[in-house]
């Protein structure tokens, strides 16, 4: 293990309260864990059920929302910019979208590495154990390592105690940690105190005062100390302020990887064999950033070595030596080999110099020259030497410097076509591909080595057919190229500083095909491949999470359970957080995949080891996790799940108890509403803990008895609440917010349950409630915000509309906006659950005032002035304002004069936003307003929308068409004013609007005319529309397409379809192929609304214009007409079938297609209506189509035989296969076989009946003689 | 065929849902085999089927079934032995 791990670990644990806090002392609460500093990399609590859906709908990780814990990491992510944005809005900064684009090969940084919280980079520390290592040597592997941890924990807490005595000397104090060699432990502490005053001390002097320092400490530990030479065996120190020394600089680089320190048996990742030295390491952030690096920075880094710079000695003359020699080399003339590298070889010829040159070689010239840097200026600026000048630059290197494509060299790819683009970062990994390298002096494995990478290679950069192939390739061949020499590849490439979102799907993505294909194979490898996934299961994207669980569930399928456990096992007890809880998300993923009972042994071993306390933390996470994950799949192991854990809830660790408190209440929430006697066991010692604890831990506790009180009955859930409203009520005083909310939880879970009296919920809980809890504060945060919104909302489902509304009616006055927001959001849910059955006429007219009030007073967002949609707080306002509106219905007769006013005043708003909210809300009342005969109202309002149609922003225009249709809706077509005829006109030019928004609302509003009212408009105005719907057809939003399409329909009814069909018909002939599929989808519509004989005569006329893609566009057409008209398809089959018949003898396969999804649909709608005898004429055409090699065509091919299985029964279809179940060909038996199993999927029972007599043979009786039974 | 998700069933998965369904290599023996347990179970699903051949036997409706149903053990009698040939194949998977 390396000293940057066992420091890491050291910190976290020593800083997160592991130890030093013993129980039944006076310190009982540990406030360590609770809060600030480096706690918040701590993974405190874990996702709920309802969070963790919670964060899937948004994105964003529920950790960070809980524990804040890395703010930045969220706004990375391209799959939740926009929930940053939101946030962002929310804090009122404005944020560049961009900011943190720029990295990764996208639009947007899809890196990982460059998103990742600190927390989770610590992957990159983990410490890997030998490929096939046995259990034995692991487990006592992982034992040194713990107590090589608890040692230098030990001497930590050791040295604070120390430091505590004299608290003036600790500045400069620091340990250095020893790596461990050969399984013994070594370590050694320096200590500058002594020397603190000057901090120039050499490093003997340092050494000798430390010596003797750690000897005084430590002289308990024996005299190993001495016997450590000085500066032997030293790898990594930290020095706080301490100016470094070049040796000891030297031998830390932090970058450099082959000096990081390697023992036998335990490796790291960043030790991959790196072509071209550590370059692209040191441009990747370094393992465990953050502070500690910070120190690092600050110190001349000697070691980082450029690959090319040649290294000289830095002091005076040899500097001035060195300078000279590279002037030499910068003017060197290009050998022949660099110029090879990068020339083509063919095409250039060496044309010899002419025989009058003489160079120039006069040395005064040279003094004339642009003068070259001092020799002297200290480490001035140095130009890298240019690579085809370097010595030791091979051809690639040249390449890749001067852009040339890396052209594959033919051998090696197999095929003729040549590798993808590696990207510089990737050279480390795939570089030797571009080798010039000939087969046959490789060995066999090198070229297996090299077949491997350059399918990596496709697959990772390659275009999606490569990738495609490559994909094929690599799972087809994973058997005989091994585990090793397929995983020692891809997992490296996992772990790349560069990886990015979609390279990482890739990558698992073979692992997953591999894995499938290996099987047992991959046992030795379990623990390398969980090394790498797990980390997936802790990222914030949900895909990356599904995809780690999908993963990690198939190799325990694959590697078995014995595997995984002993795979697994060493790492639960980790020191390392980080490896505890990415196990346990792995275990309960096993657990899932191969089922609870399995694994309950185990856990139950797990839960009880007396050893560690990190065992039994990690054991009863996993339960969690499993609850967590699998849901209400526990049920029937419920029980001994909460036997496994329940010893958890009195350990003597504090942390064991909460996270037994927390794995409670995830158990409960899994299991409800069933199985509260399965955790009969808990609740005596969960109600004492919760009397016992405070803080962090009562926290927990308090959640897991608000879990439980929900799956009582009525009267111990009316009791339990009664005894725990005590300490909910003391604890509403708390200033913790975690406390806040789990407390507001608690209620809301408690009020839910039936046993509650609603007069004990307003005597005893609500007026502490809305002393402490509605108040401005509690709006500022948006998880507060949202926790006490719904337990308000469940509270008032409890005691009712009015008593709450009451309340905090007043408060819409208030003067902070977020309160306000508030407010309208808890009146919107509770009327909407409630309706305002119970508001009297008071509560009503105040009710009414604030919102009027609270819509009128809002803030107009600059920031979103005419771009985009609605704010989340507009949003909120209109919701609220429509909710009450509706919720009061008639009784808001009153108030829509005023309410009128606002919209009209608003409407005139300079805020883009303020207009479209206005526009919104009339759609969102106009129900009302007709229900309490306003008529006249909304035609004002009507005409008022009308003017605004010349409105600019697009997302406006298309809120008040919106705002239109629904006036138009409720009042009718011969109501409306403005009059259908003056308002259609206007709508034409807006039809060409591009915008989604506008054309949508804009269609849905024709549409609806055209429906009801055609008769209004002139039957030209219909066909100018008609044209400028046609463009709509491509719209690229479905419902768009959908409402033009029926729109033709509409208008096709009104004026004719001639002139419709005439357009449409022309349409055919245009370029694009959605354009055409569209228009064919509204002549089927057209025939449908008109009659297929309306349409039909001209639709077949236009199949003899010689013509690929109106014929097509016909064939089509009438596929969908058959398919839209169904059994009416009857009266047309005859006329149609000798264009069938031509289509599908054409030589055109798409034209086949076409034919054959014809035939399919129709064959569907005719069934049982006595066409049989066409259908078989068309089942001969259909069906040689069966040989047809192309996915499409013989899918459609199949389709139709299926159609015609439905329609002429399946034995009609069975006689036809027969005749080539056993040809002698296996393509033909193929085939046959797979529609035979068709119609056997479809049709079993009937085939019973048309299966062939098959003679009797020797001992087989093949006869089947019951049905030759008769009477 | 076509699932929802576009992905083709696979032989085997196909084989795991429908028993029934073959494949290019199916023997005579399996084909026919599955064709009389079909068979059976037909008559034992249709209640008025299963009533005719009671009838046509003179038998109780129950004794049919049952027969119906020992039938469908080996209805075409043993396997054939195992070819050399099948052997071969199966260790080549």
């Amino acid at each position: 293990m390396s000293s940057t791990n066992s420091n890491k670990n050291e910190k976290s644990d020593d800083n997160g309260g592991g130890r030093g806090v013993k129980f039944g002392t006076d310190v009982v609460y540990d406030d360590s864990y609770a809060a600030g500093g480096d706690e918040s990399e701590y993974v405190s609590s874990l996702p709920t059920e309802e969070e963790e859906r919670l964060m899937q709908a948004k994105g964003v990780s529920e950790r960070e929302e809980l524990d804040n814990f890395d703010e930045g990491r969220v706004s990375n992510h391209p799959s939740t910019l926009a929930a940053s944005r939101n946030s962002a809005e929310d804090k009122g900064d404005d944020l560049d979208p961009f900011a943190n684009a720029t990295g990764g090969s996208g639009l947007v940084n899809t890196r990982i590495s460059d998103r990742e919280s600190e927390y989770q980079r610590r992957r990159n520390n983990r410490v890997l154990r030998e490929d096939g290592l046995s259990f034995k040597d692991a487990m006592k592997q992982a034992n040194v390592e713990k107590e090589k941890d608890e040692l230098i924990r030990e001497i930590k807490k050791d040295l604070d105690e120390q430091a505590e005595q004299a608290p003036g000397e600790t500045q400069g104090e620091e340990i250095s940690k020893e790596t461990k060699e050969e399984g013994t432990v070594k370590r050694r502490k320096r200590r500058w105190d002594q020397g603190s005053g000057t901090p120039n001390t050499t490093t003997a002097e340092a050494d000798a005062a430390m010596v003797s320092d750690s000897e005084t400490v430590e002289s308990s530990k024996g005299s190993k100390w001495d016997e450590e030479a000085p500066g032997k065996s030293r790898r990594r120190k930290r020095w706080d302020e301490t100016p470094v020394s070049s040796s000891v600089s030297a031998a830390t680089p932090l970058n450099a990887p082959g000096a990081t320190p390697v023992s036998s048996s335990a490796r790291k990742w960043d030790e991959t064999p790196m072509i071209g030295g550590g370059a692209a390491v040191t441009a990747t952030p370094v393992a465990g950033a953050g502070q500690k690096s910070n120190r690092w920075d600050a110190t001349p880094v000697a070691s980082t070595v450029q690959p090319g710079v040649p290294q000289t000695p830095l002091g005076g003359n040899l500097k001035a030596l060195a300078l000279e020699r590279e002037m030499e080399s910068r003017n060197r003339p290009w050998s022949d080999a660099a110029l090879d590298a990068i020339l083509p070889s063919e095409g250039y010829v060496i044309i010899s110099p002419p025989q009058n040159y003489i160079p120039l070689r006069t040395p005064g010239r040279k003094l004339l020259a642009t003068p070259t840097p001092m020799a002297m200026t200290p480490q001035g600026f140095q130009m890298e030497i240019p690579v085809e000048q370097r010595q030791d630059a091979s051809v690639q290197e040249i390449r890749e410097a001067y852009g040339v494509p890396l052209a594959a060299t033919a051998s090696e790819t197999g095929d003729a076509s040549a590798l993808p683009y590696i990207k510089p970062e990737d050279m480390q990994y795939f570089g030797r591909l571009m080798e010039d390298t000939e087969e046959e002096k490789l060995s066999k494995e090198e070229v297996k080595e090299r077949q491997i990478m350059a399918l990596l290679l496709k697959i990772k950069n390659g275009t999606p057919p490569q990738r495609k192939t490559a994909m094929r390739q690599i799972s087809d061949k994973a058997r005989s190229f091994g585990a090793g020499s397929l995983f020692n590849q891809i997992l490296p490439l996992l772990m790349s500083p560069t990886l990015e979102d979609q390279e990482r799907h890739l990558l698992v993505k073979v692992i997953d095909r591999v894995l499938y294909k290996l099987d047992d194979l991959v046992r030795p490898y379990v623990h390398r491949i969980l090394a790498v996934i797990e980390p997936l299961l802790i990222d914030e994207d949900y895909y990356a999470r599904v995809e780690g669980r999908e993963i990690i569930s198939n190799l325990a399928k694959a590697a078995g359970l014995a595997t995984m456990i002993a795979t697994m096992r060493p790492d639960i007890d980790s020191p390392e957080e980080y490896v505890r809880n990415t196990t346990s998300r792995a275990v309960a993923v096993v657990a899932s995949a191969l089922g609870i009972p399995s694994l309950l042994p185990f856990l139950k071993a797990v839960c009880q080891s007396r050893k560690s306390w990190q065992a039994r933390h990690t054991g009863i996470k996993i339960v969690q996790q499993i609850a967590l994950l699998m849901g209400v799949a526990i049920l029937p192991y419920l029980r001994e799940l909460v036997e496994i854990v329940s010893h958890g809830l009195v350990d003597d660790m504090q942390k064991v108890r909460i996270i037994t408190a927390l794995t409670c209440a995830a158990l409960a929430e899994a299991a409800h509403p069933y199985g509260i006697e399965s955790f009969d066991s808990v609740i005596r010692p969960l109600w004492k803990g919760a009397l016992d604890h405070h803080g962090k831990a009562l926290a927990a506790f308090l959640k897991a008895v608000g879990f439980i009180i929900p799956l009582m009955e009525e009267s111990y859930a009316s009791h339990y609440t009664r005894l725990v409203m005590p300490i909910l009520l003391r604890e509403f005083h708390s200033p913790d917010e975690e406390m806040k909310r789990i407390v507001l939880k608690v209620i809301q879970q408690c009020v839910a349950t039936a046993g509650v009296e609603p007069d004990y919920i307003r005597t005893e809980i609500l007026p502490e409630f809305f002393k402490n809890f509605w108040i401005r504060r509690m709006a500022l945060d948006r998880r507060n915000y949202n926790q006490v919104v719904e337990t308000t909302e469940e509270l008032a489902n409890k005691v009712g509309c009015s008593d709450i509304i009451s309340r905090i009616v007043d408060d819409l006055k208030d003067d902070s906006e977020p309160y306000r927001r508030m407010v309208m959001e808890t009146v919107k849910k509770v009327l909407e659950n409630l309706g305002a059955g119970d508001i009297d006429e008071r509560l009503e007219e105040r009710l009414i005032d604030g919102i009027l009030y609270a819509f009128q007073e809002q803030a107009v967002d600059a920031s979103v002035t005419g771009a985009g949609n609605l704010g989340r707080e507009s949003q909120i306002m209109l919701d609220g304002f429509g909710a009450v509106v509706v919720a009061l219905g008639v009784r808001c007769k009153p108030y829509l004069k005023q309410v009128a006013g606002t919209v009209k005043w608003r409407l005139n708003n300079k805020a883009a936003t303020v207009r479209m909210q206005a526009a919104d809300l009339v759609a969102r009342i106009a129900v009302v307003m007709k229900a309490c005969d306003e008529d006249q109202l909304m035609g004002h309002l009507g005409v008022v929308l009308y003017e605004y149609l010349g409105e600019e922003y697009p997302e406006v225009l298309g809120s008040i068409l919106s705002a239109l249709k629904a006036i138009v809706n409720v009042i009718g077509m011969t109501q409306m004013t403005p009059p259908i005829r003056d308002l259609l006109p206007r709508l034409t030019p807006i039809l060409r609007n591009r915008h989604e928004k506008v054309q949508e609302n804009c269609i849905d509003l024709v549409g609806r005319i055209a429906d009801r009212g055609a008769e209004f408009v002139s039957a030209k105005e219909w066909m100018r529309i008609c044209f400028e719907l046609l463009e709509m057809l491509k719209a690229n939003k479905k419902a768009i397409r959908r409402a033009a399409v029926s729109t033709f329909g509409f208008i096709a009814r009104a004026i004719g379809p001639q002139d419709v069909l005439h357009t449409l018909l022309n349409n055919l002939k245009v370029q694009d192929r959605q354009m055409r599929v569209c228009t064919t989808v509204a002549m089927a519509i057209v025939a449908e609304t008109c009659g297929p004989f309306t349409v039909l005569p001209a639709l077949m006329n236009e199949y003899r214009v010689p013509e690929i893609n109106i014929q097509n566009g016909v064939l089509k057409a009438m596929s969908f007409m058959f398919q839209y008209i169904g059994d009416m398809g009857k009266d047309y089959v005859y006329a149609v079938t000798p264009m069938l018949e031509d289509a599908l003898v054409d030589r055109d396969p798409v034209h086949r297609q076409t034919a054959c999804a014809c035939v399919r649909h129709l064959a569907l709608g005719v069934s049982g209506q006595g066409c049989e005898d066409a259908l078989i004429h068309l089942l001969n055409h259909v069906w040689p189509n069966v040989f047809e090699e192309s996915p499409h065509v013989i899918q459609a091919c199949f389709d139709a035989i299926q159609g015609l299985m439905v329609a002429l029964g399946p034995n009609v279809i069975l006689r036809y296969v027969l005749q080539g179940l056993y040809h002698p060909a296996r393509k033909v038996r193929e085939v046959y076989w797979r529609v035979f199993n068709t119609l056997y999927i479809y049709k079993a029972d009937a085939l019973v009946a048309g299966y062939p007599v098959v003679e009797d043979e020797e001992e087989h009786t093949y006869n089947r003689t019951s049905l030759e039974l008769f009477i | 065929m076509s699932n929802p998700g576009g992905a083709v069933i696979s032989a085997e998965q196909l084989k795991a849902r429908y028993i029934g369904t073959g494949h290019a290599d199916m023997s005579k023996y399996d084909w026919v085999t599955n064709q009389h347990r079909d068979t059976y179970a037909s008559h034992v699903a249709h209640y008025d089927q299963l009533s005719y051949y009671a009838v046509a036997q003179n038998e109780s409706i129950g004794r049919v079934r049952l027969q119906f149903l020992d039938k469908m053990i080996q209805p075409c009698g043993p396997p054939p032995p195992t070819k050399d040939v099948d052997k071969m194949l199966e260790n080549e998977d």
